[in-house]
């Protein structure tokens, strides 16, 4: 069973920004995102690169919005979809800030979100970000088959979302705070069906 | 995972997801894929009637159609069309031969990124590998048998 934990020193998310591409500004929600590129590669030549820019202009957008410069923040949490994390690497590089590379793949907001929340309530840092990022045709490239060859998608299959996030936390400030976090368990409930990732993933949620 | 055995309520969560699973549109897809796929052979049908007439022997006319439609494949790979297609048609492009070349246009060009000899040069292959590899080993053993075969006719 899953653990609680419950901060004695519960932060604030400061400020949030999200960067999505073409499909997820056209869906519902789409007016609810900051930024987004209708070409989904954000002037970049590689679908790898681009994925990198989303994350760089979200937490660049976050530290704007929070007011707050790079030299301020004692820690960074971000993860992509990409091999070795390259993604949040090579996006993040340009930022001098102390960096923890994440893959959770389904799972890397909630779970950097968690980190750097701890980070601030153990007191370790004042301030600390928590990015994220997938790309539709990054993932596609690497995960399943390339991006012009012409297959049928099960009903059951998922969508990898292009799009980026970033959060800023403060140990100060007025909330919406971060009070209790859980962790999730690793379960396999056996189902073998690539195109049925839901039902893989649902379990976890159960426990 | 797949070299273990099930547990029980794996077995049980497996068919509870299947059975809450939306199925593919079979009766859709097969009548698509029918009419797609049948629409290239007519198309392949009328593009061997015009070599024929231009004068090509039929042992000439029969490659090139296969080139013909091979490069168009690879023209509307290149041009972002095929996959588009592809979506509807299903077996109905996958079939013919310009399911093969989309299978080897397709990760060439995702891999143009990535260099010539490292990405294009090492990736072409990625998807149709295993029907060139298995399909020139079958080939192989077809010619034995094919010589043992030939060794008893005398």
């Amino acid at each position: 069973m899953g653990k609680w934990i419950r901060y004695q020193n519960p932060p604030t998310i400061r400020a949030a920004a999200s960067v999505v591409g073409k499909k997820e500004h056209d869906g519902p929600l789409g007016s609810k995102f900051d930024l987004h590129d209708e070409k989904d590669k954000f002037g970049q030549p590689s679908w790898e690169q681009a994925e990198s820019e989303m994350q760089r202009l979200a937490l660049n957008l976050a530290m704007t919005k929070g007011k707050v410069t790079e030299e301020s923040v004692d820690a960074l949490f971000a993860g992509d979809l990409i091999n070795q994390c390259t993604g949040s690497a090579y996006g993040l590089l340009d930022y001098q800030i102390p960096y923890f590379g994440l893959y959770g793949a389904c799972s890397t907001a909630a779970e950097s979100l968690i980190l750097a929340s701890m980070m601030i309530d153990s007191g370790y840092a004042k301030r600390s970000a928590a990015v994220t990022s997938s790309h539709n045709l990054s993932a596609e490239r690497q995960f399943r088959y390339p991006v012009e060859y012409g297959g049928q998608r099960a009903p059951t299959a998922q969508w990898t979302v292009t799009g980026s996030a970033a959060f800023l936390l403060d140990a100060e400030g007025d909330g919406p705070f971060v009070t209790e976090v859980m962790p999730g368990i690793s379960v396999d409930p056996g189902i073998s069906d690539i195109n049925n990732m839901g039902a893989a993933m649902a379990p976890v949620i159960a426990r | 995972m797949s070299k273990q055995k099930q547990t029980k309520s794996q077995k049980q969560y497996a068919a509870y997801a299947e059975g809450r699973a939306t199925p593919s549109p079979l009766g859709r897809d097969c009548l698509k894929a029918f009419l797609i796929g049948g629409l290239i052979c007519c198309f392949a049908q009328l593009l061997m009637q015009c070599y024929t007439a231009l004068g090509l022997s039929e042992e000439t006319a029969k490659p090139t159609v296969s080139l013909t439609l091979i490069f168009l494949t690879a023209l509307l790979t290149g041009l972002g069309v095929f996959d588009k297609i592809a979506k509807h048609a299903g077996a109905g492009t996958l079939v013919p031969i310009t399911g093969f070349a989309n299978s080897v246009a397709a990760p060439a060009i995702d891999n143009k990124t990535e260099g010539l000899v490292l990405g294009v040069g090492a990736k072409i292959f990625i998807i149709s590998g295993p029907v060139i590899l298995y399909g020139t080993l079958a080939s192989a053993i077809y010619g034995v048998i094919y010589y043992i075969v030939t060794l008893f006719r005398g």
